[in-house]
């Protein structure tokens, strides 16, 4: 080589280098300073010629709001086993009203009704509750929203039902598959129209969860029969086009894998949510919910001004990249869905109170909080954790009753073990002279990230306790198969360990769905049921539980639901118990552009109902 | 590549024959077939040729500092990989946390570290299984073929019609939490190249002189394929290694990336950037640096591959 | 040369059933439909019922396999289980579309681009061109794809527009409002798959054009006093293209590879997102369907490069 060549072969590699170093934007010197990008955002909002439409500039109303989500759902019918996915719902709360609709505090609001539902009691054990709608109801074509709308809706649900001797449609034999869960349907043996806006629901018995009865109301043009209206709810359309709605959306295209549309309901009734600050039609002309790969696309989605907002799994991403920054609000509240580590009973270990209560003191949900949910969310979560399966922290009724677990209590632990006759080994981890060292494994659902955080810390946290975690950690909805609901596992919880194999998992980490009606959640602790993994069987749990669920006054069936709660998170109750430590609400919340959307218009979604549930209030700065 | 009928595959089949490596000479056998010759110092040709790549040099000099690095960094830190400090979190780079911390206040460098090392691991496994499977189909194939040669053709050609990152996806997630079988997983669809090359050579070779001589003595197949043939595909084995190494790492990163490869607390380079993407515009050296180091990693893979492969065989390697 | 084609075509025919055949397996050992309907209290035995029976998931594996190779072979790709239950052929041919929009552009472009810098830095050896195109290589082939696709995401579709308000592409999504909408959508993903794949491409064609440089009728035909540049175009540039035939018909399969990427890193709704996804869900038809057409692809793509070696290069013949 030549000292010519040699030249040129090192000028071409440097601007070769440099091309490439600028197009990875090589500088490290954003690192500290998150803040650089704050007061450019807007102008690259206006100024663009691709970025999506922009807000009109009359005033307060109008605007296409873009909203990024990841996960698009296979057909809009909502009780399809293979659909059961938020996101449907959340989509239909935009096109479809109830008789009742759940507050920001997880409280049943009037939606579609006048008034609470008045409950009698007939003497002979069934109820009947007569209900009265609101005046001026109406669906987006002009019809009148009836009480005729309310039955057409229940003669669809028990279509072709086969029906028990007392009137109800019973265990769903020959119905339709609309309705999942046929829970409180089921004791319904009357419907009857009293007038246009009056109606009686009569059920064989009283049942707690009543108000989520009838949570979307369907139009008679849905669809001759409940076959049809199957097949029609899929696309949300029947041969007529597209369904009517009595929500603030109707529905207008799907392009499917790139976006869903919405426009608005210019006959919308006005929306009776506590919450709601519009009594009148939507301010936006429509929303375009545009399917974006993952959180964080999505995040970038928002910050190129690409989507207005954007609702994702609690991301530490998210707070990361959008809390530090002026021009993003993130709103956030306590949401109904609970993180909790269960603790399978038959686990030789577990099986021990004294080493269920180690891992209860072990763990520091206060420093969990602290470092990864009060950063994000700030005070909107109770700080020393959750300590209640039945009702969140932003409920009424809610005890925290693992409040004795506070902190970080080592000393506690090892006094535990030690009197179950553990002893420290070299490694400085506890073991049993005859069922061997205390390692346990810890299951998911892998790929949410602030969760395997969540995991890694407490990892940590009860390693210095002598209790080894091993995370084990399954991708996607086959950990649920895998680990605690395969057949092998829930044979040997529901007989005690006799069957099946208790050694599939030992500890499982994932939420359950709370909400204004808890009762739901007695079903994963009843003893043989085929829905509890845990090996818990309690019969004087069992007896109380349907106890709660008939308690007609609203306080003591609160009360009754906190008793239920102290049998799984306590060893009140018998030595059995503790078997569930809850750790903290899931936030819900989401991110906007300040600068595009107003503020007052984005009320955080406490209820899990999505973005959505209050539409009618987005609004495009003016 | 004098041929321009036939691509690459030519330059496999064109490469010079050497006499056999050297032997210990304590066989009768070994006399008998000609491997007592006290052969030329093909090493130290080979090495001067190599020696003569600059680029080379430099990339040797790059992965052998950042497997050091790897193997001695986290020695020398006061922290431990797992160890968090929520507290202390989103650090950026200072004198306590060279890289910074990440979320959970865990040290970046160290995390760096022993993620750049688990990575070279799976690759180096990877890499020699992949190679092994090579050369074990690639031999077959070659030296006895017939229903070998169409069985493996058959499979390699099927292997060609879909990606192998497809398969990954199908079984990355099975596998995750286990490296060995991560590693193994990726290998087998990684072998394809090396079975090729092994089986354009062996062909080549099987009707050289001294395998003729060797089998004239009475040497038995495995006797030829082990002392007569092996040693003269140690250098495009080599060769086949090395880039198998980068293949590995890119594979195993994107695998990772995609939420489907080692799962935590296992920490892989790919681990690291695809857990910390979101970080890329806040905190940008969190996601730069285990994907400089990546590239860095194959850049020198590259440039060591392309001059040992020219040193191996310098009629096939191309004139850069 | 139609006989050869059939008689290619039907060959293919036993490697189309081993992969698939191998996918199958693969992916039934690995995922179950049924799965996601554990631990949902809200199902019962019914809906498993009605699973199993779509899925014949009573049978073995291999038994599966045989009865969806009859019915593809009778041109029934199945159903779509997270897609509504619709025929496998109605979510299909949408995103098979969605990536032709992005691999077509991107194949075309390497293709030129690959051959250009191949040429130009094979004939000017050594000049800064050379130099520049076999660095730009290197990091082409060092680099991670989504590693780059996140950098110019970064880069791109969010610094650039925050520091300058100017914002020329989109960092997500296929926008086809306009044909406007469309480039800005699409140069980023095209982008990332080119430039990994430029770096094999041009240094292949550059190999086989310095290769032609000293052989033996170029050198005749400089001797007989033909200009450089007639040297280049008939001699050099034809004869270069035979071997990168090949790489083009490899390149065509390797670009569905990095779709499997770059649609996820682009949220591009292509075949690449919808396996992806379907892996996720157990969608076993929609893995299959998928799985097939990019195989069937490569094969034919594989055949096309041999037809055209034949009219490039008069030595070949189909026998």
């Amino acid at each position: 080589m030549t000292t010519k060549r040699k030249l040129r072969a090192l000028l071409a590699m440097l601007f070769a280098f440099a091309l490439i170093a600028a197009a990875c934007g090589g500088s490290d010197d954003e690192d500290a300073d998150a803040e650089e990008s704050t007061d450019t955002t807007v102008e690259a909002e206006e100024t663009t010629t691709t970025a999506p439409p922009a807000p009109e500039e009359d005033g307060s109303t109008g605007g296409t709001l873009i909203w990024a989500h990841e996960q698009e759902p296979p057909d809009m019918h909502l009780d399809d086993p293979n659909n059961n996915l938020s996101i449907t719902s959340w989509i239909r709360r935009a096109l479809l009203e109830g008789l009742y609709g759940v507050s920001a505090a997880t409280e049943y609001y009037p939606e579609l009704l006048a008034q609470e539902g008045e409950v009698v009691d007939n003497g002979d054990g069934s109820f009947t509750i007569n209900f009265v709608l609101r005046d001026g109801l109406q669906w987006s074509n002009g019809d009148a929203l009836t009480a005729s709308d309310v039955e057409y809706t229940w003669n669809i649900f028990s279509e072709g039902c086969e029906l028990e001797d007392d009137g109800t449609i019973g265990d769903g034999t020959g119905c339709v598959y609309l309705a999942g869960d046929r829970t409180g349907l089921d004791l319904i043996s009357d419907f009857t129209v009293v007038s246009d806006t009056e109606f009686s629901v009569t059920m064989v018995q009283f049942f707690a969860g009543w108000k989520a009865l009838f949570d979307e109301i369907y139009h008679p043009s849905f669809g001759a029969d409940a076959t049809e209206i199957n097949e029609n709810l899929r696309e949300w359309s029947n041969a007529d086009g597209i369904f009517v709605s009595s929500a603030p959306m109707i529905f207008d295209s799907w392009e499917r894998g790139v976006s869903f549309n919405m426009v608005r309901n210019d006959s919308y009734h006005g929306s009776a949510s506590p919450d709601a600050r519009n009594d009148g039609v939507a301010f936006v002309d429509g929303v375009t919910i545009s399917w974006v790969a993952d959180t964080d696309a999505q995040i970038n989605a928002l910050k190129a001004g690409e989507a207005h907002i954007i609702m994702t799994q609690p991301q530490l991403a998210f707070g990361e990249r959008l809390a530090t920054d002026e021009n993003f609000t993130v709103a956030s509240a306590a949401g109904p869905v609970f993180e909790h580590w269960g603790l399978n009973l038959l686990n030789v270990h577990l099986a021990k109170p004294e080493v269920r209560e180690a891992v209860a003191y072990g763990i520091d949900k206060s420093e969990v909080m602290a470092g990864l949910y009060t950063p994000l969310f700030g005070e909107s979560l109770p700080a020393e954790g959750l300590g209640n399966t039945f009702w969140m922290s932003n409920q009424g009724p809610y005890e925290n009753h693992q409040s004795k677990y506070d902190g970080n209590n080592v000393d506690e632990a090892a006094a535990a073990l030690e009197s179950a006759g553990y002893a420290l080994n070299d490694d400085g981890v506890y073991e049993h002279p005859t069922d061997g060292v205390l390692s346990l494994r810890v299951g998911t659902t892998g790929g949410n990230r602030l969760r395997e955080l969540q995991q890694e810390l407490i990892q940590a946290q009860l390693a210095n306790a002598g209790i080894d975690i091993v995370i084990d950690n399954v991708d996607g909805a086959a950990y649920f198969g895998e680990r605690p609901f395969s057949e092998e596992a829930l044979a040997a919880s529901s007989s005690g360990g006799a069957e099946g194999d208790p050694t599939i998992w030992d500890i499982t980490q994932f939420a359950w769905v709370g909400g204004p009606w808890p009762g739901g959640q007695a079903a994963s602790y009843l003893g043989g049921n085929g829905n509890n993994p845990y090996g818990f069987a309690n019969d004087a749990f069992d007896a109380r539980s349907p106890e709660c669920d008939s308690t007609i006054d609203d306080a003591e069936r609160a009360a009754c639901y906190n008793e239920l709660d102290t049998y799984v998170t306590t060893l009140d109750n018998g030595d059995d118990g503790l078997f569930m430590i809850p750790l903290t609400q899931k936030p819900s919340f989401y991110g906007y552009l300040s600068s595009v959307l107003s503020g007052a218009g984005v009320a955080p979604d406490a209820n899990d109902a999505g973005p959505l549930t209050n539409v009618v209030d987005f609004q495009f700065a003016g | 590549m004098t041929d321009t009928t036939e691509g690459t595959e030519l330059a496999a089949a064109t490469l010079p024959l050497r006499a056999p490596a050297v032997s210990p000479a304590t066989d009768a056998l070994n006399a008998q077939e000609g491997l007592t010759e006290k052969p030329e110092s093909l090493g130290r040709q080979a090495w001067n040729r190599f020696r003569r790549h600059k680029l080379a040099i430099i990339g040797v000099g790059l992965l052998f500092s950042l497997a050091f690095a790897f193997l001695v960094g986290p020695v020398f830190s006061p922290y431990e990989v797992g160890e968090t400090n929520v507290l202390d979190n989103n650090q950026g780079p200072s004198l306590a946390h060279p890289f910074g911390t990440d979320p959970l206040g865990r040290d970046y460098f160290v995390r760096a570290m022993v993620g750049g090392r688990f990575s070279l691991l799976i690759a180096l496994v990877t890499a020699i299984c992949a190679t092994a499977i090579g050369l074990v189909f690639g031999s077959l194939a070659g030296y006895f073929g017939g229903v070998f040669d169409i069985a493996v053709g058959f499979v390699i050609n099927a292997l060609l019609t879909i990606p192998g990152l497809l398969i990954l996806i199908i079984y990355g997630r099975e596998v995750g939490n286990n490296l060995f079988l991560l590693a193994i997983v990726i290998a087998v669809i990684s072998w394809v190249r090396a079975a090729r090359l092994v089986r354009a050579q062996v062909l080549q070779l099987k009707e050289s002189e001294f395998v003729l001589a060797a089998r004239a003595a009475g040497a038995g197949p495995v006797r030829i394929i082990t002392r007569h043939l092996l040693p003269n595909l140690y250098g495009t084995l080599l060769v086949e290694i090395t880039l198998l190494v980068g293949a590995a790492i890119i594979l195993e990163s994107t695998l990772s990336f995609l939420g489907l490869g080692a799962q935590a607390p296992l920490t892989t380079l790919g681990n690291l950037v695809a857990d910390n993407a979101g970080a890329i515009d806040t905190r940008p050296s969190r996601v730069l640096i285990p994907g400089a180091i990546i590239t860095l990693i194959i850049l020198s893979i590259n440039f060591i591959g392309d001059a040992l492969r020219d040193a191996v065989d310098p009629k096939a390697a191309d004139e850069s | 040369m139609f006989a050869y084609a059939v008689r290619r075509l039907l060959t293919a025919i036993p490697t189309l059933l081993f992969i698939t055949f191998v996918v199958f397996i693969a992916a039934s050992q690995v995922t179950d439909p049924r799965d996601r309907l554990r631990g949902n209290a809200n199902i019962d035995q019914s809906a498993y019922d009605r699973i199993t029976e779509l899925y014949d998931l009573d049978r073995a594996p291999v038994e599966r396999y045989a009865l969806w190779v009859a019915d593809v072979a009778q041109g029934d790709l199945g159903v779509a289980l997270s897609h509504g239950e619709v025929p496998v052929s109605e979510v299909f041919w949408d995103r098979l579309g969605n990536t032709m929009l992005l691999t077509g552009p991107a194949f075309i472009l390497l293709t030129i681009i690959g051959a250009v810098a191949g040429v130009y830095s094979a004939l000017r050896q050594y000049s800064f061109g050379d130099y520049f195109t076999t660095t730009i290589a290197y990091f082409g082939l060092a680099m991670p794809t989504f590693f780059f696709g996140l950098l110019l995401q970064v880069v791109f579709a969010i610094w650039l527009p925050n520091l300058t308000g100017f914002k020329p592409f989109w960092s997500s999504g296929m926008h086809l409002d306009s044909f406007g909408q469309y480039l800005s959508s699409v140069t980023l993903p095209v982008a990332t798959l080119i430039l990994i794949l430029l770096a094999a491409d041009s240094r292949f064609i550059r190999a086989s054009v310095l290769d032609l440089k000293s052989a033996d009728y170029v050198r005749t035909a400089r001797a007989k006093g033909l200009s450089e540049r007639n040297v280049v175009r008939r001699h050099i540039f034809r004869n270069a293209l035979i071997p990168a035939v090949t790489i083009w018909s490899i390149n065509a399969g390797l670009l569905f590879g990095g779709a499997l990427i770059t649609e996820t890193v682009f949220s591009w709704p292509g075949l690449g997102r919808l396996i992806i996804d379907a892996m996720f869900a157990a969608d076993l038809d929609v893995v299959m369907a998928v799985t097939v057409s990019i195989a069937v692809i490569v094969v034919l793509m594989n055949l096309l490069a041999d037809l055209l070696y034949g009219l490039l290069d008069p030595r070949v013949r189909y026998d």
